[in-house]
């Protein structure tokens, strides 16, 4: 390793066209890489700061979980409570000086009509943290009244004595301020057992808050309490776990960055892969003789390979700082990005340990280093004479082996992506994207046998014309079909990607709102986003409209158990709450059971459901809702729309937790002026036509994927082309060869014209021939029509910009070679 | 004498040919020289003499940056390199040291390259003879890297002759080769201009190759100084030697 290290220190420093191709490779990969794994790591570990508890020294909460078996517990995003006993036995607890069971639940105070933002509601006792605050006034002590902070008296203009109207427990009431707190956390403080009843928490609390005693170590204290819970399967939080014992969000939001990091992983790791071996094969060849000539006189083919390693590692080692430091950066981008898509709580940082780093690291060493030496393999294998000839080819023909896999993989990917044919669900569509990318795989195999054997077509074809420059470019793409296939494998992937990954998230949206406007029988939608939910006494409203059919149209996340191999596994599913009153104003396309039937402790299921559970209607199982409670439920009926409605439809009247504040109240029957004067009495009320407004956006997923999938595009192309202008750029000999035999410049340039200009045609064509069947099936397994849905200019614009960068990274650069070999 | 058409005109001629290049370097200094048609020149030198810059402005592929060349009565001199291009083709053939054989073809499209470029038809009987000659029938269809050097090399001459150009520029077309293999190509290239009444100029630094040679033009510091005729191989080491002392003293 010593002794070969200043040669390939400076056989690197004359050759640095091909290793700053490796290098750009590497630093956008590690960068891409870094970020993933940064937010990867954020939703494993990250904890969010506590917020009103920040003063207390160990939190008691539920696990809010739903355990799996060698998998990743199933977060539940619903409060699930505690008992309200505990809170006087942990008091009890040696080392403990003060408990507080905590309720929280939605109160907004109405002002002038609108509705005003506030901390929500508590007990009295939450106020206490732990010493009681100083209240101007009164504490709270009875049924309507209520104790405010300083900072929401304000807004609303309230001073003790003063009588304040609030939406609370689904009611609209006029309630008594006694007295206004200071230096509490922002909310509406009732009186602890009046607090239990709006909640709807008989006997139970939220949480537990404890503070020890002074003196006492924390963790000690913590050590007690659990000692005291044992068996009860309570989470006990000290220092930074109390944030997620403290906010849901922040679980669910965790829980989010796995699967996001996890799905994106994949496709940035092929991708990487491919474009960083293929800058190490670009680099390599572009040092062909040298490393030949290191052979000839005396290295050993291991020798020969060290050096290629060596100098790909040096070229990463220079890049992978900046590029690991700029991932973290693009993480934490990333990371304000998704809180402002709301897809994690602001609260939640960005966990910044080294593991990424190290990851990254380690990883692109590996590949750096492997890569290298593979691309090494041949001329280090060659026999030293043979290896200083002056002549370069490649070998005749493309292994046998290699292009049979890689038609195998292309055929197994369009099989893959034939599953929305039979099966028109979100898990058929998922078959669409992982398709795009084994496609691609297969095609960087089967790549150089399907270049030479159009290149010889061409050749073949182009022969008799009587201008030589088309049959000589396609003589160099026949001699040259690896070179050939790395440069337009790389293009093809960019066309093919761009499109299977588009199309995959556009057409099922575009299934989604078909569902939905297919199911709306024309009624209204009645939201209240100010409240958080409208509120049960809006329904008793508008039932009271004579000739108005009103239903509930929420939604909420249900798990289904279930044993796998023996092991309990959990599923968990967004589910749309919609019962029997619906019935004439939702058409879910039901094709058995019947709408009437969804009342009581039942669901409506998905045929794809239907059929993978083996449930029919009249059958039961078992369900965990959100707040971790179990229901036995009965299928009323399978439906057919689940593009819209998605596996599961929850009826009402199974007891699911936010149950007094309702996302959306469907009315039908009447006009819409007469749903809005009906609801005068709420403040903060929107009344739209039809349910399509509720669902059909675009999501944070899908944003998520059209940025990364445009990152990656960029990337791609910026590696094709980094190779391409470094393998272009090595062709002086064969433009001189060109030149002694009589080539004109115009001629030479016409023939690269032609190159470059095939390059870009034969990746648009093989990218649109691998994306054109999996749109066809997406097309008409979803959408009923053989066009699949999504932005029309998308494969024209991508091809587009493939032609001209094909076009470009070979012209520009022959342009220079050309230049040099005529003298001027 | 039949191997020197004197009364005909001349295939190549240099009228005051000066090339310096950036930085001072004057590679040709006020060089003329006649090439009759027919002849079989040798150039040689020491290193650095200014031999190949003699061939590459004598071939139109590099311009003199004063004086006159004409090849097969055609002022090049003053042409753009696409004209010089075109010319070249049709006037001019090339052997060189490293083959330059245009990968990506095989041996027959290698030959039939100038011609195809010319956008000419081949002239079978001319080129089925050539191939006859250097003995490359069965290799037609190999591609470049699966010959050896003598075979390339051998390639590379029945290309230069392909399109019956006025003149083969070589330079060291036996500097890669071994003892017999460089014997094969010398015997081609002067059978060519004694059978064929082609016109061959030959650089080299090896004088038993400028001994098969008619004439040999010695140069040093980018001039002319000697023009030998019928010397043999001995005569020219002797005469080297002298002027290559006196260049070093
Ligand atoms: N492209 C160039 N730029 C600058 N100097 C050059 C260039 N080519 C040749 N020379 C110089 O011109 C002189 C003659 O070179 P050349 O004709 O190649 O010599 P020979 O072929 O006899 O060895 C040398 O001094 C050489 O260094
Ligand atoms: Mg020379």
């Amino acid at each position: 390793m010593k002794t070969l290290f200043p040669i390939a220190l400076s056989m690197s420093r004359r050759r640095f066209g091909g290793l700053i191709a490796v290098a750009v490779a590497v630093l956008i990969g590690a960068l891409a890489v870094t970020a993933t794994a940064g937010i990867a790591q954020t939703g494993i570990w990250a904890d969010a700061p506590v917020g009103r508890f920040a003063s207390a020294d160990v939190l008691v909460g539920a696990a809010q979980t739903v355990e799996q078996e060698e998998d990743i517990d199933v977060p539940l995003p619903e409060r699930e409570a505690v008992g309200a006993d505990l809170v006087a036995t942990l008091a009890t607890v040696p080392g403990i000086e003060h408990a507080l069971g905590d309720l929280s639940f939605p109160a907004t105070p109405v002002l002038d009509g609108t509705p005003v933002h506030s901390g929500g509601g508590h007990g009295w006792s939450s106020a206490s943290l732990p010493d009681t605050p100083k209240v101007t006034g009164e504490a709270p002590d009875a049924a309507g009244e209520l104790v405010l902070d300083l900072a929401t008296a304000t807004a609303l203009g309230g001073a003790p004595g003063d009588r304040i109207e609030i939406v609370v427990a689904g009611q609209r009431a006029t309630y008594q301020v006694t007295g206004i707190a200071e230096d509490v956390p922002p909310g509406l403080y009732f009186a602890d057992d009046v607090a239990t009843a709006l909640a709807g928490r008989e006997g139970r609390v939220d949480l537990i808050a404890l503070w020890a005693t002074p003196g006492t170590d924390p963790g000690d204290a913590a050590d007690r309490v659990r000692d005291a819970l044992a068996g009860t399967g309570l989470t006990v939080a000290t220092g930074d776990d109390r944030g997620d014992v403290e906010s849901l969000a922040v679980g669910a939001g965790r829980g989010l960055l796995i699967a996001l990091a996890g799905s994106l992983a994949g496709v940035i790791l092929m991708i990487v892969g491919f474009i960083v071996t293929g800058a190490l094969a670009v680099s390599v060849a572009g040092q062909r003789r040298d490393l030949a000539l290191i052979r000839a006189v005396g290295a050993t083919p291991r020798q020969v390979r060290r050096i290629a390693a060596i100098q790909g590692t040096l070229a990463a080692l220079l890049v992978l700082p900046p590029g690991i430091t700029a991932g973290y950066f693009l993480a934490e981008r990333a990371r304000e990005w998704f809180v402002r898509l709301g897809v994690i709580p602001e609260s939640l940082p960005l966990v910044t340990g080294p593991l990424p780093a190290i990851v990254t690291a380690v990883l692109f060493l590996a590949v750096v280093g492997l890569g290298a030496r593979g691309a090494a393999l041949r001329v280090s294998r060659m026999p030293a004479t043979e290896a200083v000839a002056q002549t370069e080819t490649e070998p005749r023909s493309p292994g046998r082996i290699r292009t049979t896999i890689g038609f195998a993989l292309i055929g197994l990917a369009m099989l893959m992506a034939a599953v929305p044919l039979v099966s028109r669900s979100m898990v058929a569509v998922a078959g669409t994207g992982s398709a795009g990318i084994v496609a691609v795989i297969g095609l960087t195999l089967a790549g150089p046998a399907v270049v030479r054997a159009a290149a010889e077509f061409l050749a073949a074809r182009l022969s008799r014309r009587p201008d030589p420059a088309g049959w000589l470019a396609a003589q160099n793409l026949r001699a040259f079909a690896s070179r050939g296939a790395g440069a337009l494998t790389g293009l093809a992937m960019a066309v093919t990607l761009a499109i299977t990954y588009t199309f995959a998230q556009t057409s099922p949206q575009k299934g989604v709102e078909q569902d939905l406007a297919a199911s709306d029988l024309g009624a209204l939608s009645v939201t209240a986003p100010g409240l958080g939910g409208v509120p049960a006494y809006a329904l008793d409203d508008l039932r009271a409209v004579p000739g108005a059919t009103v239903a509930i149209r929420d939604s909420t996340t249900v798990v289904l158990p279930h044993t796998e191999d023996g092991r309990a596994k959990a599923d968990a599913y967004e589910t749309v709450v919609l019962g029997a009153d619906a019935e004439s104003m939702v058409d879910l396309g039901l094709t058995a059971g019947s709408m009437s039937a969804l009342t009581g402790d039942s669901i409506a299921v998905s045929g794809t459901f239907s059929m993978w559970q083996g449930l029919d209607p009249g059958d039961t199982t078992e369900l965990i809702l959100a707040d971790g409670s179990r229901v036995t439920v009965t299928v009323a009926a399978v439906y057919d729309r689940e593009l819209g409605y998605g596996d599961i439809v929850l009826s009402p009247d199974v007891a699911y937790p936010s149950a007094s504040l309702y996302d959306s109240v469907l009315v039908g029957g009447v006009a819409e002026q007469t749903v809005r004067d009906a609801l005068a009495g709420v403040p903060g009320v929107a009344v739209d036509a039809g349910p399509r407004e509720v669902a059909a956006e675009v999501t944070p997923q899908m944003w998520l994927n059209f940025v990364v999938v445009g990152g990656l595009l960029g990337y791609v192309l910026l590696g094709v082309i980094n190779s391409l202008v470094a393998a272009t750029s090595r062709r002086g000999g064969e433009f001189d060869a060109l030149r002694f035999a009589g080539a004109t410049p115009g001629q030479m340039r016409a023939m690269i014209r032609r190159e470059g200009l095939w390059y870009g045609l034969g990746a648009c064509a093989a990218g649109l021939a691998l994306s054109t069947p999996p749109l066809l099936f997406l097309g008409v397994g979803l959408l009923g029509s053989p066009i699949a849905a999504g932005p029309w200019w998308l494969p024209p614009g991508v091809c587009a910009v493939v032609l001209v960068a094909g076009y470009l990274a070979t012209v520009i650069p022959a342009g220079r070679v050309l230049r040099a070999v005529t003298g001027r | 004498m039949s191997r020197r058409d004197l009364n005909g005109q001349a295939a190549v001629v240099l009228k005051g040919v000066t090339r310096s290049y950036r930085g001072g370097v004057l590679a040709l200094d006020d060089v003329s020289l006649q090439v009759p048609r027919g002849a079989f020149l040798a150039v040689m030198g020491q290193s650095g003499s200014g031999k190949s810059t003699l061939l590459h402005c004598a071939s139109g592929l590099d311009v003199p940056t004063s004086g006159s060349v004409t090849v097969g009565g055609v002022e090049i001199s003053g042409l753009r390199e696409a004209k010089r291009a075109v010319v070249r083709r049709e006037q001019v053939g090339f052997v060189f040291q490293s083959y330059n054989l245009v990968p990506s073809l095989d041996v027959q499209q290698n030959i039939t390259l100038p011609l195809r470029l010319a956008g000419r038809g081949p002239d079978r009987r001319w080129l089925d003879g050539l191939v006859e000659r250097v003995g490359l029938g069965g290799l037609l269809h190999r591609s470049p890297s699966e010959l050896s050097g003598g075979q390339r090399q051998r390639v590379a001459v029945v290309r230069a002759l392909a399109a019956k150009p006025a003149v083969v520029f070589a330079d060291e077309p036996t500097g890669a080769l071994d003892s017999a293999n460089a014997a094969q190509i010398l015997d081609l290239l002067a059978a060519l201009t004694d059978d064929l009444g082609q016109t061959v100029v030959m650089v080299t630094h090896d004088a038993a190759a400028a001994a098969r040679a008619h004439d040999t033009v010695v140069m040093a510091d980018g001039r002319v100084t000697e023009i030998l005729s019928g010397a043999s191989a001995d005569e020219l080491a002797a005469r080297l030697g002298r002027v290559w002392a006196g260049a070093a003293r």
